[in-house]
């Protein structure tokens, strides 16, 4: 029975979805675009943060912060 | 006995006088450095290099000048009375503990608030506060620890200009609007018409054009503004017909979506954009640690020290505010800014920025002193004969040479082809339009447009950016750095080859020594290279390595007169060294660097110092003799003519005794006669001939140092391969022309589909991709393959 049941709801969603697809499809492209944009937007962004000028220094530097806290537990 | 080295810097510890604890240093300036480091817990600086540091210069009263509020003000980026923020530049930057060490620099002193190190550009950016420490302060403490900062005056115009970021917006905005336009150009393509589609297609239509908007208003920019500004120097350079092409495009696509005509052909639009600026992007190659543009505000100090007569104070002016009469104070290691008269203290003048002649000059009282040269033995005082722009080498730069604007003038391959391919679209759009006028005239607009847009020559205008952009980048593995890859084509037209001599063709790197005179026994070479051995003089150094090792023997009543001579004793032999009138002989030579010998009493010689020539002179000049004229132009007297003539092939031809300002006016003259001609030099007096000539190249034995503006850098130690890149600068013309066939023959097919009428957006967006990418792949193809074949 609910086996029944279930069966014609989703065919329900199913016709529903058909004849109203259109929404589905305004709302879908709608939304990858704005994350689209949103992403393009941040990249900008840190273009102009200027984290690309250097690409070498932080490599090293996030490697220290370790020693220096060893060395003030020393102390 | 085991050769200990430095803990600080890495040299050999010559006596155990510097120790602490188990570690021992070459001087005291390392030891200082260390127990500075050790009291402020830094000790972690010697963790992650093996002696990592460098030997701290002496620098009392050197900084002097940043006490003055105006000198300092104009160093700083940020002030507001407060906290001020200041970047340096610090040369001795080279390994991960340097960056640790300078990061750390709040712990040395409380004032400083922050320091943050860019590795590549060798910069150093402190933020501190002016409560706590002066900024001379800072620039003391850093060079206490041995990163003396390079501060020149050209730093005082510094900050204005950052680096332009447009490029990377606009192909960022190109590239997002291509792969979203082609998403939504799909549908159209796969399904001619059908419910679904037709619901939809509006919807897209409208998207892909407002994708399309920003590319071709923000993104195009740059070609509009150069297409604008060559009609108006009534040039057709290549991006006329680029813009033709894109205006075309954007217009006739718009027009179908608004009317219903079809889907447009916006996804080759963005796609031909974004192509475009991809072959922008690969032609760009900076170098960040590489300067171009260097004169001489670069290598002059922002400030000297005057000596007031009437009280008899020092005070720090700027340069630019030395006056004729004024005195000044030069100290140890300092340039010379200005012409000037010597007036006391030992002048020994090292010239090699100016002239690559690396053996300093030794001055007397009343000698006439040029600018640009450093004083190498204590301090001295001189009178000011010509304020800075008019001396001997600056005023130089008031030449014409360094105003013309190149940007103008230069033709460039793709610039020639392309205002007869202009004229040709146009007047085969003329045609097919006449031609469909009588057969069928709604096919006129359809038919003009399709010329305009499928003869866009995106192939054209990508085959040189990819080929000249990949032979920049392996030039540059290879320490031929250029300045920008245009400069490839203006190599391949040269005729004329001019070599400076000293610093150029000689290196200044080893000097050749010579003794001239009666033979010396090996003991008395031994009793000379232990007399000298504690000297400190430059060309005492430089003998000291030359002369054979010896065993050391004590000397005995030793005597050293600063910049004229030591004398000492040994085994009872006395020994005399130093200039001519220090051991009373007479000179027989002038311009000539010597060092006289005399042994109990008696002249024995001199020792002359000379610069080498470079490794592979002869092959480099008997290459290069069968294709091009060479020309040697040199500051020097003749004294080396003969040698040379004797070395270098026949027909080179050599011109001496020339002043900066002569090089400048030679290169022009040659130019005059219709000469192409490529400058080689080094030194500040040739900054002149290099920016006259059509392409300067200069030599530099440490590219981080010191180059003048020029189009190219070699590096000194690859002097022997310059006709293979001569060579390969050639043929990848060559290969730049063969593409052109390439993409002609890709716009012939595309022009027959147009013609016809059967210009369909899906041909449209295949064929132009096609080209691009196959005339690009040819392209980095074949000079991969030649730049492989001559390693």
């Amino acid at each position: 029975m609910i086996n029944v049941m279930f069966c014609f709801c989703s065919n329900l969603v199913h016709l529903w979805l058909i004849n109203h697809r259109m929404i589905v499809i305004y709302l879908m492209i709608g939304v990858s675009i704005v994350i689209a944009v949103l992403f393009l937007i941040l990249f900008l962004k840190s273009v102009k943060s200027g984290q690309y000028e250097d690409m070498y220094t932080p490599s090293v530097r996030m490697l220290f912060d370790d020693e220096l806290i060893e060395e003030n537990k020393e102390n | 006995m085991s050769k200990e080295t430095c803990y600080h810097c890495g040299l050999d510890c010559l006596d155990k006088q510097y120790q602490i604890e188990d570690k021992c240093f070459c001087c005291n300036g390392c030891k200082t450095v260390y127990e500075i480091l050790n009291q402020n817990e830094l000790g972690c600086y010697y963790d992650f290099e093996q002696s990592p540091g460098s030997i701290p210069k002496e620098i009392k009263g050197k900084f002097n000048y940043l006490n003055n509020l105006d000198i300092a003000e104009k160093l700083l980026e940020f002030n507001d009375k407060e906290t001020s923020v200041v970047s340096f530049y610090v040369p001795n930057m080279h390994c991960s503990s340097c960056i640790w060490v300078l990061e750390n620099l709040s712990k040395l002193h409380s004032g400083i608030v922050a320091s943050s190190v860019n590795f590549p550009k060798k910069e150093i950016r402190i933020t501190f506060k002016n409560e706590k420490i002066a900024l001379k302060s800072v620039v003391e403490l850093i060079t206490s620890i041995g990163y003396e900062p390079y501060i020149s005056l050209e730093d005082t115009e510094r900050g204005k200009h950052k680096s332009n970021k447009t490029l990377i917006y606009q192909i960022a905005i190109a590239g997002f609007a291509f792969g979203n336009v082609m998403l939504l150009s799909f549908p159209e393509y796969f399904q001619d018409d059908g419910f679904w589609l037709d619901k939809y297609k509006h919807l897209f239509r409208f998207l892909m054009f407002a994708f399309s908007v920003p590319v071709v208003v923000y993104s195009a920019k740059d070609y509009f503004i150069s297409a604008y500004k060559g009609l108006k120097h009534k040039i057709l350079n290549i991006d006329v017909p680029i813009v033709l092409g894109i205006s075309v495009l954007f217009i006739r696509s718009s027009i179908e979506i608004f009317f219903d005509l079809g889907q447009g052909f916006f996804d080759s639009l963005t796609g031909l954009v974004f192509f475009l600026l991809l072959g922008r992007v690969f032609q760009q190659r900076t170098y960040s640690y590489l300067s171009f543009e260097r004169d001489y505000k670069s290598y002059f100090p922002i400030a000297v020290t005057k000596i007031n007569r009437e009280e008899g104070k020092e005070e720090n002016i700027e340069v630019f505010k030395v006056k004729k009469g004024d005195r000044l104070l030069i100290r140890n290691e300092e340039l010379i800014p200005v012409d000037g008269i010597l007036i006391n203290g030992n002048a020994n003048i090292d010239y090699s920025f100016v002239t690559g002649e690396s053996v300093p000059v030794l001055k007397k009282s009343g000698d006439k002193l040029f600018a640009g040269g450093k004083q190498l033995s204590g301090a001295i005082e001189m009178d000011v004969l010509q304020s800075v722009q008019q001396s001997y080498l600056t005023q130089l730069w008031s030449n014409d040479a360094f105003s013309k604007d190149s940007n103008f003038g230069i033709k460039n391959l793709v610039d020639t082809l392309s205002k007869y391919f202009t004229y040709i679209i146009l007047v085969i759009a003329l045609f097919a339009g006449l031609f469909w006028f009588f057969r069928d005239e709604n096919l006129v607009f359809h038919v003009v447009s399709s010329v305009l847009i499928i003869a866009c020559p995106c192939a054209l205008a990508l085959s040189a950016p990819f080929a000249l952009g990949n032979v920049l980048r392996v030039f540059g593995k290879r320490k031929f750095y250029l300045k920008n890859a245009e400069g490839i084509e203006q190599v391949a037209r040269i005729d004329t080859i001019i070599f400076d001599k000293t610093g150029t063709i000689t290196t200044n790197k080893d000097t050749s020594i010579n003794f001239i005179g009666g033979e010396l026994t090996l003991e008395e070479q031994q009793g000379v290279r232990n007399l000298i051995r504690s000297s400190n003089h430059p060309l005492n150094r430089m003998l000291y390595a030359f002369l054979p090792n010896s065993k050391e023997v004590p000397v005995i009543n030793f005597r050293e007169i600063l910049g004229k001579g030591i004398q000492g004793e040994l085994n009872k032999i006395n020994y005399v060294l130093g200039s001519a009138s220090f051991i009373n002989t007479s000179t027989s030579t002038i311009n000539e660097t010597a060092i006289y010998v005399s042994i109990n009493g008696v002249v024995r010689g001199r020792y002359i110092f000379k610069n080498s020539y470079r490794k592979g002179l002869d092959t480099v000049f008997k290459t290069l003799s069968s294709r091009y004229n060479l020309i040697i132009l040199s500051g020097d007297n003749e004294g080396e003519k003969e040698y040379l003539e004797k070395v270098l092939p026949k027909g080179t031809v050599f011109v001496f005794n020339q002043k900066p300002e002569n090089k400048l006016e030679f290169i022009k003259q040659k130019q005059a006669k219709g000469n192409c001609v490529l400058m080689i030099g080094d030194g500040l007096n040739d900054a002149g001939a290099l920016a006259q000539s059509n392409f300067g190249i200069a030599i530099s034995e440490n590219t981080n140092v010191f180059s003048p503006a020029c189009d190219a850098i070699l590096d000194a130690t690859q002097f022997d391969k310059l006709p293979n890149f001569l060579k390969l600068t050639e043929q990848t013309i060559t290969i730049i022309k063969a593409s052109f066939v390439l993409s002609f023959l890709y716009n012939i097919i595309g022009i027959y589909f147009a013609v016809t009428g059967q210009l369909s957006p899906i041909i449209a967006a295949i064929l132009m991709p096609l080209s691009s990418i196959s005339v690009v792949v040819f392209v980095t193809l074949l000079t991969n393959f030649i730049t492989n074949k001559r390693k």
